[in-house]
C-alpha cells in the first residue's frame, strides 16, 4: 500500500492534483496470470504525470518500466489498479490501445528499424495515424511533410525508404509519426538508447524543443541516467517491479535517498567526476522478477542492507521532500 | 621499447559491387605492454573492423594492407595455420552481445574447455581445474555450477564474464574488447569495466578497449585514440585528451558526455552524420560537421604531433587549443597503475 | 527425459487412431468391393450378398471399422481375400525388409548429404559449391526409379559388379544381403541425399554467420572442430526436421524401388493388394506405413530436446 495519491504531491510542492494528466494507481502488471509461473512485472505502482512536465522512469532490466509504458497503451495485462488519462479510466476501456490513442497518448519505441514498415515510404509511415481522420491522400502527404520539417528532416526524406536513413534520422521519423495525431502525452520508451551518444543528444534537443513548442508532456523511460538528467523534471526510480524513489529530478540526482539511485548514478560514465561515493556500488546480479527476494527487493545487492531489510518490505514514505522506500533512508547522508 | 601491438598505416577496403571502398584509411596505433588503450568513435568509424583486422577475421569481401605487428610478429598475410596459433593464444577478443556470442547448444564448460584445449595440452582434470579457476578469476560465483549451465541460463553480465574468461583461457597477453558493455545494464556495465581493469593490472595484459562512449573509455584507459571516418584524428594520454583536447571532434564528443551536475540542461550532440565510406568529403572528413572549418580544411589533414605525446589530425589544432574545452575533469579513479 | 517420452507416446495415440480412421474410410471408398473381388467376376448377386454377410461387410461401416480396429489391436489383420494367407504374418515377414531398405537409404542420404552440405557451405560461392548444388539439383530432378533402372543396367548388366535383382535375407547371409541392397539403397537414397545436402548447406550458411561461430574462430579453435562440432550441432535441427518430412515420401518411393529390384518388401505386397482389390492387405499395409511415418516424426520431435537445450522443460 502506498501513500494516497494526490495528497502526497500536494504536501510536497503545493501543486493541485487537477494538473495531473496521467494517473497510475496501485498498478500491478502480471504476465501469464493463469500459468504455473505468473510473472509480476509491476507491483503496486502509483505515479502521476503532470501536464507540461517530464516524468522519467529509470531502472535496469526487470524493473518493470517498459511494462508500465505498455500497460498505459493497453499492450500489457493489468491485474490490478487503474490508469487514468485526464479523468478517463483507460484500464477498463473496451479496446485499450484505441482508447489510449484517442485520449492523446502516443509512444515512441527504442528500435526505429522495426518500428517502421520497410516497404512504406517515409511519408506514408508518418501519415499512418491520420488514415482514419484525413481521407485525402494528398492532404495526408502534405501534413506528413510538414511534420518531417518539424523534426528537422528535409521534405526529400518523405519519399525515401527507412533503409536509406541513418538511425537518428529514422528515430526522427518515428517522432514525427507520434506527433501526427497532435498528442498530449508522448511516451518515450528507451527512444534514444540505441543511438550513438552524439546523435542521442541531438534527438534530446529536438524533443526538448518540441515539448515547449507543442505543449507536450513526456513520460521518459530509460536506463540511462545521463539522458534522464538532461530531460527530466521528475524522476521515479524502479527496481524489480517497484518504485524505490520518486521526486523532483534535481533533488533525486543531487541528493539520492535510496541506495539503488546511488548505484545508478555511480555507474554513469562521466568525465566530470563522480558525484556519489563509489562505496554505494551494488553487489551481484540483478534479481529475477519471477522470484523476487523477500523483504526489500534490493536487499540482496544493497551495500547498506541490514537484517530488517530481508524481513520487512519498506513502504514509500516522504523523506527529505521526495518519496522513497528504504528503511535506512533517514540515516543516509550524502557527501 | 618495442610496442606489444603496433598497427601501422592499416587500410581495409570492402568490395561493394565491384568497387573497393575504404572503411579504414591509414590507421596507426601502438599499445605498450600492460597498457590499456581506448578507441573511441561513432558507429561506422571503422573501430570494429580494426579489431577484426588484428585477428584476421575480416569478412570475405574485405582486404587489409599495411602492417599489424603483435609481439614482433607480422600478422597480415600470415597463413591460416599460423594465425590459428595467434588467435586465442596471443590475442583474445570479447564481442558486443555476450549471450549471442556463446554457442546456445553447448554448455559453458564445453566451450571453455574447448578454448583451453585448443592451445594447451592438459589432462582432463587439469583442464577442468583451470576452467574453474578462470571462471573464479572473472568474478563468477559458483564456478563449478556454471560449467554445467547453458548460456541462456546466465544473465548478460555473467555471459560477458564467461567470454572474458574464454578469451584469456590460453594465456593471451592482448585483450581486444569491442563494445563489451553496450548491451548490458548500467550497473553491470560498471562491474565489467572494473573487471577488465583489475585483470589488466593484476596480470599485466594489454587491452584495446573499443567504445562509442568517451566517458567509459576515460574511466578505464591510459591512452585514447579518437577515430573518425576510418582515420585516427587524435591520440594521446587520457588525461591530456580530457583536459586539453585539440581536435574539434574530440571536443564535440566531450560535450556529449553526461554531466550530472547540470540537471535539466540539454546538451547539444553533433549535428549531421558521419560520412559513409563510399562518399567521403574532400579534405578534412569532419569538415561538414565542424564548427571551426575554414578554407585550410579543404586539404587532406595529416596526423601530426602537436604537443608532447599528443597527435592530432587538424591543421587548426594549435590555433584552437583553448577554444571549446569541456569542464576540467577530476576523475576519481587513478588512471596510472593501481586499480580500485 | 522418460516422462517426456511417455507423454509423447500417449500424445500420438489419438493421431494414430485418426490415421486409421482416415485410412479405413479411404479404402472403403475405393471402387469395387472386397466381396466382389473375392467372389470373382462370374459370381451372381446372391453369392456376393452371401459372401458379404459372411465377411461381415453388411454391417454399418463404423461397426466394421471398430471390428477391424479391435482385431488389429490383437494382432489380427485378417486374411488376404486372394490367397487366404494371414495378412499379419506376411507383414511381419516383409516389414524388416522394407525397414532395412529405408534405413540404408536414409543412411546413404545422411552420409552423403551432411558432409557435402557442410563443405559446400564452408566454401560458399566456390566451384566446389557450384558442383554440389548442381549435383543435388540433378538428384532432386531425376526420379529414383529411373536412376535405379539405369544403375541396374550399368553396374549389374554391363559391369557385372553387383546382382541386378534378387534378395537374400539378412539371417541367411549378411554379405549377400548387403550386396543385393547396395544399388537399391543408393537409388532410393539419391533424392533424399539431394534434399539433405541442400538443407544442410542452407542451415550451415546461416550458422556460420552467427556471432558464436565468430567467437570460435577468435579463440583459435581447430577448423574441423568449428565446422563439425560447434556449427553442425546448431544446423542439425533443421536437417532432422527435413528427415521427418521426407520419411513419408521415402516410404512411397521404396515401393517403386522394390518393384525394380524385386525385393520382397511391404511395397510389393501393397501394390499387389491394390491391383487385386485385396482389402485386408490394403488396410493392413497402409496402416503400418502410416504408423512408421508417425513414429519417425516422433523420434524427430524427441531429438529436438536432445539437440537444443533451450527447448527442454
Amino acid at each position: 500500500m502506498t501513500a494516497p495519491v494526490g495528497t502526497a504531491r500536494a504536501d510536497l510542492d503545493g501543486r493541485a492534483p487537477a494538473d495531473c494528466l496521467l494517473r497510475i494507481s496501485d498498478l500491478t502488471v502480471t504476465y501469464g496470470l493463469r500459468s504455473r509461473q505468473p510473472v509480476h512485472a509491476v507491483v503496486d505502482v502509483s505515479l502521476e504525470v503532470h501536464t507540461g512536465r517530464t516524468l522519467a522512469l529509470i531502472g535496469e532490466s526487470g524493473s518493470g518500466k517498459s511494462s508500465i509504458a505498455r500497460a498505459i497503451c493497453g499492450l500489457a495485462p493489468v491485474e490490478r489498479g487503474t490508469i487514468t488519462m485526464d479523468g478517463y479510466e483507460l484500464t477498463t476501456a473496451p479496446d485499450r490501445p484505441v482508447a489510449a490513442g484517442q485520449r492523446g497518448i502516443q509512444i515512441v519505441f527504442q528500435d526505429p528499424v522495426s518500428a517502421l514498415d520497410p516497404r512504406w515510404s517515409v511519408w506514408r509511415s508518418v501519415a499512418e495515424p491520420l488514415l482514419r481522420h484525413v481521407p485525402s491522400s494528398d492532404d495526408r502527404r502534405e501534413r506528413a511533410m510538414v511534420l518531417l520539417e518539424r523534426v528537422g528532416l528535409d521534405r526529400s526524406f518523405g519519399d525515401r525508404h527507412p533503409h536509406q536513413l541513418s538511425g537518428g534520422q529514422r528515430q526522427r521519423v518515428t517522432i514525427a509519426r507520434a506527433l501526427a495525431p497532435a498528442p498530449r502525452l508522448v511516451i518515450l520508451d528507451e527512444a534514444v538508447s540505441a543511438l550513438d551518444v552524439s546523435v542521442r543528444n541531438e534527438i534530446l534537443v529536438l524533443l526538448d524543443e518540441l515539448k515547449r513548442e507543442e505543449g507536450l508532456t513526456y513520460l521518459l523511460i530509460s536506463h540511462d541516467m545521463g539522458a534522464v538528467a538532461q530531460m527530466a523534471t521528475d524522476i521515479a526510480v524502479m527496481y524489480l517491479g517497484k518504485v524505490v524513489e520518486s521526486g523532483e529530478a534535481a533533488r533525486v540526482i543531487r541528493e539520492p535517498a535510496h541506495p539503488y539511485t546511488d548505484a545508478l548514478l555511480a555507474s554513469v560514465p562521466t568525465v566530470s567526476g563522480d558525484i556519489v561515493d563509489p562505496s554505494f556500488r551494488p553487489r551481484g546480479e540483478i534479481g529475477d522478477t519471477a522470484h523476487p527476494p523477500p523483504g526489500c527487493r534490493y536487499h540482496t545487492r544493497c551495500p547498506l542492507a541490514i537484517d530488517r531489510c530481508a524481513a520487512e518490505e519498506p513502504l514509500m514514505r516522504p523523506v527529505r521532500e521526495r518519496l522513497t522506500a528504504c528503511h535506512r533512508a533517514d540515516e543516509k547522508v550524502n557527501a | 621499447m618495442t610496442a606489444h601491438l603496433a598497427i601501422s598505416n592499416l587500410r581495409v577496403t570492402l568490395d561493394r559491387q565491384g568497387e573497393a571502398v575504404a572503411v579504414i584509411d591509414d590507421l596507426s596505433l601502438e599499445i605498450q605492454e600492460g597498457e590499456i588503450v581506448g578507441m573511441v568513435g561513432e558507429s561506422g568509424s571503422g573501430k570494429t573492423m580494426t579489431a577484426l583486422a588484428v585477428l584476421q577475421l575480416l569478412p570475405r569481401r574485405a582486404h587489409a594492407s599495411g602492417s599489424i605487428v603483435l609481439a614482433g610478429q607480422e600478422l597480415l598475410d600470415l597463413p591460416e595455420s599460423e594465425l590459428r596459433q595467434v588467435r586465442g593464444a596471443k590475442v583474445g577478443m570479447v564481442f558486443q552481445e555476450p549471450v549471442a556470442a556463446l554457442n546456445p547448444v553447448f554448455t559453458v564448460g564445453a566451450q571453455l574447455l574447448a578454448a583451453i584445449n585448443a592451445h594447451q595440452d592438459l589432462s582432463r582434470s587439469d583442464a577442468r581445474a583451470r576452467a574453474v579457476e578462470l571462471l573464479g578469476n572473472v568474478g563468477l560465483p559458483e564456478p563449478e555450477l556454471r560449467l554445467r549451465q547453458y548460456p541462456h541460463h546466465l544473465s548478460g553480465g555473467m555471459c560477458q564474464r564467461v567470454m572474458i574468461a574464454m578469451a584469456l583461457a590460453a594465456g593471451a597477453r592482448l585483450l581486444i574488447a569491442d563494445e563489451p558493455t553496450t548491451s548490458l545494464d548500467v550497473t553491470i556495465q560498471d562491474e565489467i569495466v572494473r573487471l577488465i581493469r583489475r585483470l589488466a593490472v593484476e596480470s599485466g595484459i594489454s587491452v584495446l578497449f573499443i567504445s562509442h562512449d568517451l566517458g567509459l573509455v576515460s574511466r578505464l584507459c591510459h591512452r585514447v585514440a579518437v577515430v573518425y571516418a576510418g582515420q585516427v584524428v587524435e591520440t594521446g594520454p587520457t588525461r591530456t585528451l580530457l583536459e586539453a583536447p585539440m581536435h574539434p571532434y574530440t571536443k564535440a564528443l566531450l560535450r556529449c558526455v553526461p554531466n550530472l551536475h547540470e540537471v535539466g540542461v540539454v546538451h547539444r550532440g553533433i549535428p549531421g552524420t558521419p560520412p559513409l565510406p563510399g562518399s567521403l568529403p574532400e579534405g578534412c572528413r569532419f569538415r561538414p560537421r565542424c564548427e571551426y572549418a575554414t578554407a585550410a580544411c579543404q586539404a587532406p589533414q595529416v596526423l601530426e604531433p602537436r604537443a608532447d605525446d599528443h597527435l592530432v589530425r587538424c591543421v587548426r589544432a594549435l590555433e584552437l587549443a583553448d577554444v571549446g574545452r569541456a569542464i576540467p575533469p577530476t576523475p576519481t579513479l587513478p588512471l596510472q597503475g593501481g586499480g580500485s | 527425459m522418460i516422462p517426456t517420452l511417455v507423454r509423447r507416446l500417449i500424445a500420438i495415440v489419438p493421431t494414430v487412431i485418426v490415421a486409421t480412421v482416415v485410412t479405413f474410410a479411404l479404402v472403403q471408398i475405393t471402387p469395387g468391393g472386397a466381396a466382389e473381388a473375392a467372389a470373382g467376376p462370374t459370381a451372381t448377386p446372391a453369392q456376393i450378398a452371401a459372401l458379404k454377410r459372411q465377411m461381415g461387410l453388411d454391417k454399418p461401416v463404423p461397426l466394421q471399422y471398430l471390428d477391424w480396429l479391435w482385431n488389429m489391436i490383437h494382432g489380427n489383420f485378417g486374411q488376404s481375400v486372394i490367397n487366404r494367407q494371414d495378412v499379419g504374418t506376411e507383414i511381419a515377414q516383409r516389414l524388416p525388409v522394407t525397414l532395412e531398405l529405408t534405413v540404408l537409404a536414409l543412411l546413404v542420404a545422411l552420409v552423403v548429404g551432411i558432409p557435402l552440405g557442410i563443405v559446400s557451405a564452408a566454401r560458399r560461392q566456390s566451384r566446389l559449391d557450384a558442383v554440389v548444388r548442381g549435383g543435388s539439383g540433378l538428384g532432386l530432378a531425376v526420379p529414383e526409379w529411373l536412376l535405379a533402372m539405369f544403375a541396374v543396367d550399368l553396374f549389374a548388366l554391363q559391369l557385372g559388379w553387383l546382382p541386378p535383382t534378387g534378395f537374400t535375407p539378412l539371417s541367411e547371409n549378411l554379405a549377400a544381403n548387403l550386396q543385393g541392397m547396395i544399388l537399391p539403397a543408393l537409388a532410393l537414397g539419391s533424392g533424399a541425399a539431394a534434399i539433405i545436402t541442400r538443407q544442410t548447406r542452407s542451415a550451415m550458411v546461416e550458422v556460420l554467420d552467427s556471432p558464436f561461430v565468430r567467437t570460435a574462430w577468435a579463440l583459435g579453435l581447430p577448423r574441423g572442430q568449428i565446422y563439425f562440432r560447434f556449427a553442425l550441432k546448431n544446423a542439425l535441427i533443421s536437417v532432422i526436421t527435413v528427415i521427418g518430412l521426407i520419411a513419408g515420401a521415402l516410404l512411397g518411393v521404396s515401393i517403386l524401388i522394390e518393384r525394380v529390384f524385386v525385393i520382397p518388401g511391404m511395397g510389393s505386397m501393397l501394390v499387389d493388394g491394390v491391383s487385386q482389390k485385396d482389402f485386408p492387405v490394403m488396410q493392413g499395409v497402409t496402416t503400418i506405413f502410416v504408423a512408421i511415418v508417425i513414429f519417425i516424426n516422433l523420434a524427430v520431435d524427441l531429438s529436438y530436446t536432445v539437440l537444443d537445450p533451450r527447448i527442454r522443460r
